[in-house]
């Protein structure tokens, strides 16, 4: 079984501890709670998936934390990484 | 329990290095040839220390001199040209008050690399002989300084090997020892939760000051930070942005108090109370 880790209650995003391909069904752990939910593409080992539909400018939660906002609709199971999260920091090219 | 070699100022060491270390990167080729002469010694060589002004020499001169007080360092030679902003002479007169045995050469006033060789080298010599006799004691954890560094970081740093350095840390800190740990870029994004354990405002606040300039430097450079920082690496390794990097970054320091930063080359708050807001190291108590 393909699983990811989920690192805070409060996350909308899993990350993978190994490869998937699309359409596979990954057990993503919160602590003691196990979500299944199947990935919409190939994703690599450790990077993030959606757990839920994250809408363009909302918050991207990690470590019940914002890393940073959505910059385009990102659907449940879709692969989250620079192609479609902005960073709020370290902006320099938006001063 | 560890074991380790105690210093004449008290400090405890956990190596026991004779090191070479140049004042002015002049001075690199005569250290290099000693080090090929004695393979084993910490051969410590650099591009500072000539044409430098006002902060920027300070903290050079500063650095080094913390460098050669290291308590992993058994004895030291300094090696300078005598013609240089930061002096050999200047050096050894610093890192002798850590009471270890310090030597110094002028390159120039020695008469050039021929007559500076055999100098550096019944230095060397008689330093490794003195040095080789010293033997590890038991000692706590008290007595630990632990520096805690980045090393290519991927989204498992933040999930594993981050938090398990992060107990280490925290063994260390329980033990009454100090932990060191770093890095300000990789402090954006999470800076809210070293605040929360810092002992007093004024750390907070400078906590808050130092991660602001930071990225400050970053917009006026007109330029995304995402790229150097984090790296392409990071990127490729599933870290999407500084925040994401930064949150787990921090866990390698551990979850105690935060008692102060320092700036690069300052030794720990007690003998330097004064902090300089450059990149510092934080310290974790």
């Amino acid at each position: 079984m393909k699983k990811a880790i989920v690192l805070d209650t409060k996350d909308n995003v899993a990350t993978l501890l190994t490869d998937v391909d699309k359409n596979d069904v990954v057990q993503a752990r919160t602590g003691e709670e196990v979500r299944e939910i199947r990935v919409q593409e190939k994703i690599q080992f450790g990077h993030k998936f959606a757990m839920k539909i994250i809408r363009k400018g909302e918050h991207v939660i990690k470590y019940g934390e914002v890393i940073g906002q959505a910059s385009q609709d990102i659907d449940e199971g879709r692969h989250v990484h620079v192609h479609n999260v902005e960073s709020l920091r370290g902006r320099g090219d938006l001063a | 329990m560890v074991s380790g070699y105690v210093r004449p100022d008290g400090s405890v060491g956990f190596r026991n290095h004779v090191a070479i270390l140049t004042s002015v990167g002049c001075a690199n080729d005569v250290a290099n040839k000693l080090g090929r002469m004695y393979p084993n010694t910490l051969l410590l060589t650099h591009r500072q220390g000539c044409a430098q002004l006002g902060d920027d020499k300070e903290q050079s001169a500063r650095t080094l001199a913390g460098i050669g007080k290291n308590p992993n360092i058994a004895a030291v030679l300094v090696i300078g040209m005598g013609c240089e902003s930061i002096t050999a002479e200047y050096l050894a007169e610093e890192i002798s008050k850590a009471k270890k045995t310090v030597e110094f050469l002028d390159v120039l006033n020695e008469g050039g690399l021929l007559a500076a060789l055999p100098k550096g080298a019944r230095f060397l010599d008689k330093m490794i002989q003195e040095t080789s006799q010293m033997i590890r004691v038991p000692c706590s954890l008290d007595a630990l300084t632990l520096g805690v560094k980045c090393g290519l970081t991927d989204t498992t740093s933040g999930m594993a090997t981050n938090p398990a350095v992060g107990l280490v840390a925290d063994r260390v800190i329980e033990s009454g020892g100090t932990v060191v740990f770093g890095e300000t870029p990789e402090i954006i994004g999470a800076e809210h939760i070293l605040a929360k354990r810092a002992t007093t405002k004024e750390v907070k606040e400078r906590l808050y000051r130092v991660v602001s300039e930071c990225e400050e430097r970053v917009k006026a450079s007109g330029m995304d930070i995402r790229g150097a920082n984090p790296a392409p690496g990071n990127i490729a390794g599933g870290i999407t942005t500084i925040e994401e990097k930064s949150l787990g970054a921090i866990k390698k320091g551990g979850g105690k108090k935060l008692v102060g930063l320092i700036a690069i080359g300052l030794a720990l708050c007690i003998v330097y109370p004064q902090i300089i807001l450059w990149l510092p190291a934080a310290m974790v108590k």
